[in-house]
Formats: structure tokens, C-alpha cells, sequence
């Protein structure tokens, strides 16, 4: 087995051969970093390929699931800071009133493939919900979704209540969904808006750099 | 003229699979109340809040919706009729950008730009319904409905549909316009608005949703009952799929509503709505959504439940040839389906932007398929045998008296799409339709 085989199944999508290779390689005495390395330019390429209309949102997703099990699997072996260790912590949920999750579904699919640790708090979720998952889980970032105009205020309301307990400056409030936009973004105060799912990872690594500095 | 595009022996099969999705996998119903209703009709729970509905008491219930759905204007006039061999017309709703036609940016949604959409809505001689088209963003969000809903009574005469924040504005706006009415029983006996809910897809039927559902119901104001429902997302990706899902999560709302006051008016209509899987983008351009909406249509006038169809919409960002193409296509299809009650009209962006500029060309689209619905009236005074006898040996049809008779009903007059000399477009600016469109709209808000 080696890690161009192992490249292969995380392109076809293929999680629970990726994650056997995986372990093949690693109990064979394979650099789990030379594997993150590796499996990071595959992502990429298949991120430009769906870029670039080569392939279907399910098939990069599938790509990103396998992923998503490797990384998974290799994480008690990575230590901290060094390349494929937890970008950051992020709690994600579609806010209160809207049961839409798909597009949740698919950025924290992107999200984990992408090294970040994520806290799926589910659909309809009130958000105070937001605020003390964040707390308990030391979230860098809150990301909320909404796919109804209707629903969008919610958003708004746990920006609020980060305020109203002075805690605003501890985390970075994501925003995403269909009817959101750069302009709600900025009238709620939010820190970013994602367009789609795809741009999630890279615009929310970029967020968190800025945090650092 | 009429279009199937699912054989009556198709709509049966779907049937059968949407009655198999209550029975076999059923739906979460989060609403506890109609949870108890629905247990005590006949349904069962398979685990804690999923309820499985046996096929008589879906059968049972959808026998009871009347199959004649009527919006009347303010005057207590028919304006939209799903009987009607002539399609009726109506924009979308809930944009939330709109194209401002005066500079061709795309902003946030206004108040102001709702009242503008109405007032041109007043004015489209095609459009058989009113609507702000967005949703005002300068509004705080409890109240965008409701100050929709009145920007709408005081420009149009025209009935509208609304999508309320939540069940307590959405009684609110109901309660303003009996106000409007004079009384319930007069809103209801001639409705002049449409409430927008239903279930979630995949599966799953809100709290607010039953409640609201129920609501409509009890007073027997008209409801449209219908999910968002994305192949591939939410359920499959084939078309006769994602119909047997979609619309077994309509059965079991309008199992719901007719359950709480049996007869009430309800519709529901096209809530396929495709998602581009190379991009991930909702695709109401495409052929796939005019397509499943005839479907929907099919199925459902086969079980006697009347339906609306989206079209007059577009994926592209302005009202450029692909937003002209695909209007001109979905609106063409839609006129051909089994129902007459059209909306959707003005969206851009798959539904995200609504403009103006497009609705006037959507308006002038319509006029043309009102038009070809007409059809062509078959009489001895039309066929004009007569005419030919004693005009052919002069040449003298172009004076012929049934010439000067029938010539004016003979072709519609376009008032976008002139037919005028090569030399005279030039002389008058060589013009290109959007800014004839211009033009157009310029003169309906400043009149």
C-alpha cells in the first residue's frame, strides 16, 4: 500500500478504504505528516476540479468524507501545531426556526476535511444554544446558518447576547445560507460571510489568522 | 390546450410511492397537538414523533379538498381561477436583493422598493397578482411581512400571497386583512391573499407549519401548502423521485389541513426545485423546474388537488438573453400545463434577485402565452369563406370590410416588442429591449 494508493481512495471517495490504507501505512512506520501533506494537494486539486465544473458537489463531498475518516483516525498521532493539527474549533448549527441543513451539512463536511474541529449542534437551534456550546467547547468560531429571510434575524441574536455577556471579542461569528449576504453580514456585525460552502475553509482559515496577529 | 407530461398510468406510480414514503418512513411531525390529531384519525407513531399515515385516511382527507381554487380582487372580482382555460399570472416573493433598474446595481431590499414592485405590479395588464417581490430589509423582521401585506393593500387592487416571520405575524397580517375585509367570514367568502407554508424537507412537518396550517383551516382563508425540496439534497435526484417525496411531504400537510376543517381552500403546486450539483446553486432557470412543477401539476389535478406552477424566472443576474430564454421557455411550459395559476414571475439569480426590469418582460411574455391559450375561435363569420369569394378577384382583402372588423382582435399588440422598419429603430435611437424595458418602467412608476 503507499500513499498514492491511499491518494486514489480519498479521490474516489472511498472512506472506509482510505482509512484502511491509512492504517496500513502508519502501522508500516509512514510519517502521518508525509500523509496530511499528500492528502492536502489531493483536496486542493479536487477543490480546483470542482472549481472548474470537472466534477458534482456529492462527489467532492464524498472525497471530503474519506478525508474527513483519515484525518479522524490520524489525530492522536499529530501533535499540536504541527501541519494537519486543528486549525480551529467551531461550533456550527442552522439558527433557530429554519430545519434546513444541507448546506450546514456540506460546510462542515468541507470544515473537517479542511482540519478543523467541529461541533454539529443541529437545526433549529436557539441561540443562547450557540453561546454555551461555544463556551463549553472553546470555540474559535460560531458559524450560523439560515435559509430563510425569515429566520436570517436569528443571527443577529446571538451577536447579541455575545454582547450582552461581554463576550463578543472571545469568538468569530461566521454567517452563511441562501438568502445571507456580505451586506447582512455587515449590518449584524458579523465577522465573515461565506458565500458558499466551498469558500468556508480557506475564507474562515484566513479569519483565524487574522485573530492571531 | 392542454400538456401532460406524466401519463395518468405515471401519476398512479408516483401516487402509490408517495402513499408507500407516509406509510413505510412517515413524517416527523414536531407539532405536539397535531401529533394527537393525527394519532386519533388513524395514524400510528413508529418512533417518538414520527408518524405513519395509513392510505385511507390520506385518501380520505385530500377527497375533501375542493378542486376550484378562486382569488378575487378587492372588488370581489375573479382574478385568479385554476378552472380558467387563460393561465393567470403573479411575480415571486422574498427576493433578497433587488436589481435596481434606475442604476443596475444589485442592493439589499427595500420598503420603498416594495412599494415601487406593487405599484408596477397595479400597472402589468398580464399580472393577475401583486407582490412586493423582495423582502424589506429597513423593516424590522416581525413587522416585513406585515408592512409588505400593507404596501400591498394600498397600491393594488390585485390579491397577493405573503410569507410571514413567524405564526404570530402571520395571524397578525390575517387579522389586519379581515380589517381590510370588513370581517373574517367576507375575507374568506372572497379571498384577496395567500399564505405561503408547509412542511421541510426531507420529511418533516414544523411546528409552525401545522400551527399555521391549521390556522387557514379553521377560518377557511387560502393556504398554499408546499416544501423547498432539492433533489439530490432532499431526497432523489430523478425527477419522478424527488414528485413521489416532495409531494408525499404535501399529502401529509394537507392531511393536517383538512383534518382541522375539512373543504377549506388549500393549493400546492411545483416545490421541486433543482440544485445545480457541479455548482451548487438553485436552478430556477433550468428545464428540470418548469418540468417537475407540469409534473407536480399532473399529479395532482389526476388526485383533484389544485396547484400553482413557478416559471417567468431565471438563474442569471440581469435580464440579459439567457434571463429572456429562459423565461420565454419556463412561461411557454407552464401556459401548457394542467393548471392556469402561474407565479415566480421577476425572479433573477435563482430567485435571490427580483427586478423589475424582468418582471416587465415576464408581464409581455405572459400577454403572449394569454394569447396563444386563447387559441384560435372556429365560427362561419371567422373562417370568412364569404371574404374570399368577393375579395379575391380584386385583391381587396387589406380594405375588405371583415378585414376592418376582425383586424384588431386578428394579432395582440406588443407594447414592448414593436414591429417597426429597420430605418425607424434606428431613427428612434436604435434601442435595445432592456432599454425599451426602461423606458417602460420609467413611465409606470412616474404615471
Amino acid at each position: 500500500m503507499s500513499i498514492e494508493e491511499l491518494c486514489k481512495a480519498v479521490e474516489r471517495g472511498d472512506q472506509e478504504e482510505s482509512k484502511q490504507i491509512a492504517r496500513q501505512l502508519i502501522d508500516g512506520g509512514v510519517n502521518p505528516l508525509n500523509i496530511i501533506s499528500s492528502l492536502t494537494e489531493v483536496m486542493e486539486s479536487i477543490g480546483d476540479k470542482f472549481s472548474r465544473l470537472e466534477i458534482f458537489l456529492p462527489e467532492m463531498m464524498m472525497s471530503g468524507d474519506a478525508m474527513a475518516g483519515v484525518v479522524q483516525m490520524m489525530a492522536p498521532q499529530i501533535k499540536a501545531g504541527e501541519a494537519g493539527s486543528t486549525k480551529g474549533k467551531v461550533i456550527l448549527g442552522t439558527v433557530k426556526g429554519d430545519l434546513h441543513e444541507i448546506g450546514k451539512n456540506i460546510v462542515k463536511l468541507l470544515l473537517e476535511s479542511n482540519f478543523f474541529e467541529v461541533k454539529d449542534i443541529g437545526v433549529d437551534s436557539d441561540p443562547v444554544k450557540f453561546v454555551k456550546e461555544a463556551e463549553a467547547m472553546g470555540a474559535d468560531i460560531i458559524g450560523a446558518s439560515s435559509l430563510m429571510t425569515t429566520t436570517m434575524p436569528h443571527q443577529k441574536e446571538i451577536i447579541d447576547i455575545l454582547k450582552d455577556q461581554g463576550l463578543r471579542d472571545k469568538y468569530k461569528v461566521v454567517i452563511g445560507g441562501a438568502p445571507t449576504s456580505q451586506e447582512w453580514a455587515d449590518e449584524i456585525g458579523a465577522d465573515l460571510y461565506c458565500p458558499d460552502a466551498g469558500s468556508a475553509p480557506k475564507l474562515m482559515a484566513e479569519l483565524l489568522k487574522i485573530k492571531v496577529r | 390546450m392542454r400538456l401532460r407530461v406524466l401519463s395518468a398510468e405515471d401519476t398512479h406510480r408516483i401516487h402509490r410511492a408517495a402513499l408507500r414514503i407516509l406509510r413505510e418512513v412517515g413524517m416527523h411531525v414536531m407539532d405536539e397537538d397535531t401529533r394527537k390529531t393525527l394519532l386519533k384519525a388513524g395514524c400510528t407513531e413508529s418512533e417518538p414523533g414520527n408518524i405513519l399515515f395509513p392510505e385511507k385516511l390520506v385518501e380520505r382527507t385530500i377527497s375533501t379538498i375542493p378542486y376550484r381554487f378562486i382569488l378575487f380582487d378587492r372588488n370581489g372580482k375573479i382574478c385568479i381561477d385554476t378552472a380558467d382555460e387563460e393561465p393567470n399570472f403573479g411575480p415571486g416573493l422574498n427576493c433578497i436583493y433587488v436589481l435596481d433598474h434606475r442604476t443596475g446595481e444589485h442592493r439589499e431590499y427595500l420598503l420603498e422598493d416594495v412599494r415601487e414592485a406593487v405599484k408596477v405590479c397595479e400597472k402589468l395588464q398580464n399580472l393577475d397578482m401583486a407582490s412586493g417581490l423582495g423582502n424589506p430589509v429597513d423593516v424590522s423582521p416581525d413587522r416585513q411581512a406585515l408592512e409588505t401585506v400593507k404596501a400591498l393593500v394600498d397600491g393594488t387592487s390585485k390579491p397577493f400571497p405573503f410569507i410571514a416571520h413567524d405564526e404570530r405575524e402571520d395571524e397578525k397580517i390575517w387579522e389586519y386583512l379581515a380589517g381590510v375585509a370588513g370581517s373574517w367570514n367576507k375575507l374568506a367568502d372572497k379571498p384577496f391573499a395567500l399564505d405561503l407554508t408547509g412542511p421541510y424537507s426531507p420529511l418533516e412537518l414544523g411546528v409552525e407549519a401545522c400551527r399555521r396550517l391549521k390556522f387557514a383551516s379553521r377560518r377557511g382563508l387560502p393556504v398554499v401548502c408546499y416544501p423547498a425540496f432539492l433533489p439530490g439534497a432532499t431526497g432523489p435526484v430523478t425527477l419522478d423521485g424527488a414528485i413521489a417525496q416532495s409531494s408525499a411531504e404535501i399529502l401529509a400537510g394537507l392531511v393536517v389541513h383538512q383534518l382541522e376543517c375539512p373543504g377549506s381552500p388549500v393549493i400546492t403546486g411545483s416545490s421541486v426545485i433543482p440544485m445545480d450539483l457541479q455548482t451548487g446553486m438553485i436552478a430556477y432557470g433550468s428545464p428540470e423546474y418548469v418540468l417537475a412543477g407540469m409534473g407536480a401539476a399532473d399529479y395532482f389535478s389526476d388526485l383533484g388537488v389544485p396547484t400553482w406552477i413557478g416559471a417567468g424566472c431565471s438563474d442569471s443576474h440581469i435580464p440579459d438573453a439567457q434571463a429572456a430564454s429562459e423565461a420565454g421557455m419556463n412561461i411557454f411550459a407552464a401556459s401548457m400545463c394542467r393548471t392556469s395559476f402561474i407565479h415566480n414571475l421577476g425572479f433573477l439569480s435563482g430567485g435571490k434577485t427580483g427586478s423589475l426590469e424582468m418582471l416587465v418582460l415576464c408581464d409581455e411574455i405572459a400577454g403572449a402565452l394569454k394569447r396563444i391559450k386563447r387559441g384560435i375561435a372556429v365560427s362561419e363569420e371567422t373562417i370568412g369563406v364569404d371574404v374570399v369569394k368577393r375579395a379575391v378577384k380584386e385583391r381587396s382583402f387589406i380594405v375588405d370590410l371583415h378585414t376592418l372588423t376582425h383586424m384588431r382582435e386578428a394579432m395582440r399588440a406588443s407594447p414592448l416588442f414593436k414591429r417597426i422598419s429597420i430605418e425607424n429603430w434606428k431613427e428612434e435611437g436604435a434601442k435595445s429591449t432592456r432599454n425599451k424595458i426602461k423606458e417602460i418602467l420609467a413611465s409606470l412608476i412616474s404615471s
